[in-house]
């Protein structure tokens, strides 16, 4: 049996309602979104630039006092390495330092720390549409990037593991989707 | 304050970004329904819709007369979708597919096969008249509106919806009793 006029007309509500209704409201975050943001990215840009000029002389002070405390720390550090070390240079095989969480001792991470992995996750949000920086149009990817390093000391068997996460946004122009 | 169309167009022309996103709570309705009805799908919809607001705000300065501004708008949704449909190459998954498990729960049988029923029966209609139907049944617009967004007369409006609902109810025999 046909629907009647009043069925047919409840039918195309609902289901248009049901396809579209989910997607308003989208368009105004989308586009303040694209307005907003290098309106905040020039506003904190100059913002930075006026402290930087407005404080200029404090932070090459600043500065300097930073790089002579660095400068010091890393003379106190390598200086025992050079009184101990009979040949008075670092091992070559020394490549970073490590302290296992919890354990509270130093531990100097050799490439003895066999079953080094090294894993890289990488996650893409698609965040709508977007305008490039010539003005194209193109969708606005956002990439989550996740580096972790595993490795184990062959001794203790202790594992370790670092993760960095990273967040970067891309817009990629359509004609290249 | 409830400003009208043509006020906020010309305060949108002068860089007012809270105007035009006034515009774009006032005509996103009108704006997917084109869409849906061009690219029969409502993410692509939504994406269409999203891309033409942008270039509206950049090319507002444009528009003559504020007071065209949906007939302007919907010219520009019909044809982006034409470009878009040009520049659109088949992907191996339509996103749009219900998946079982996915984020959004499945609907049940009934459900989606009425909803398909529905799709097939839009899909049998020409753009014009599927734009008249998604305009009048969604955003509830009389003849007179869709026709002076669509570029038609009312009366051609109303013979379009007056087909279009023969048909539709011809394709959708059943579907109301099923209910």
């Amino acid at each position: 049996m046909e629907p009647s006029e009043t069925e047919l007309e409840q039918l195309l509500r609902s289901h248009l309602s049901g396809e579209l209704d989910m997607h308003r409201g989208q368009a105004v975050r989308a586009f303040k979104r694209e307005v907003t943001r290098p309106m905040e990215r020039r506003l904190l840009i100059n913002s930075i630039r006026r402290s930087v000029a407005h404080h200029r002389p404090t932070i090459q002070r600043w500065a300097s006092m930073g790089l002579a405390m660095a400068a010091c720390t890393a003379l106190g550090f390598y200086l025992p390495h050079f009184l101990a070390s009979p040949n008075a240079v670092p091992s070559s095989s020394e490549v970073a330092k490590a302290t296992p969480a919890g354990s509270g001792e130093t531990k100097v991470v050799t490439p003895e720390y066999a079953g080094f992995e090294r894993t890289t996750v990488l996650r893409h949000v698609d965040e709508g549409s977007g305008l490039t920086p010539e003005g194209d149009f193109g969708r606005r990817i956002k990439q989550q990037k996740f580096e972790t390093v595993r490795f184990t000391d062959p001794k203790t068997h202790e594992q370790y593991e670092v993760t960095i996460p990273s967040e970067d946004e891309m817009i990629l122009p359509l004609g290249h989707q | 304050m409830d400003l009208s169309v043509e006020e906020l167009v010309e305060r949108a022309k002068l860089h007012d970004s809270e105007a035009f996103a006034a515009l774009i709570e006032r005509f996103e309705g009108i704006a997917l329904s084109i869409a849906y009805a061009q690219s029969h799908n409502a993410a692509d919809a939504r994406d269409l819709v999203q891309e033409c607001f942008m270039r509206a705000w950049q090319r507002l300065d444009t528009l003559d007369d504020p007071s065209r501004f949906g007939h302007w708008l919907g010219r520009m949704v019909r044809n982006l979708a034409i470009d878009w449909r040009r520049r659109k190459r088949p992907g191996p998954l339509d996103m749009s597919i219900d998946v079982p498990g996915g984020p959004q729960a499945a609907p049940p049988i009934e459900r989606a096969e009425q909803k398909g029923k529905i799709d097939q029966a839009l899909a049998a209609l020409d753009e014009q008249s599927r734009a008249c139907v998604t305009l009048r049944y969604y955003e509830g617009l009389s003849s007179k509106q869709i026709g002076e967004l669509l570029d038609l007369t009312p009366a051609a409006v109303d013979m379009r919806l007056s087909r279009a609902r023969t048909m539709l109810r011809e394709k959708l025999a059943g579907l109301a009793t099923e209910k």
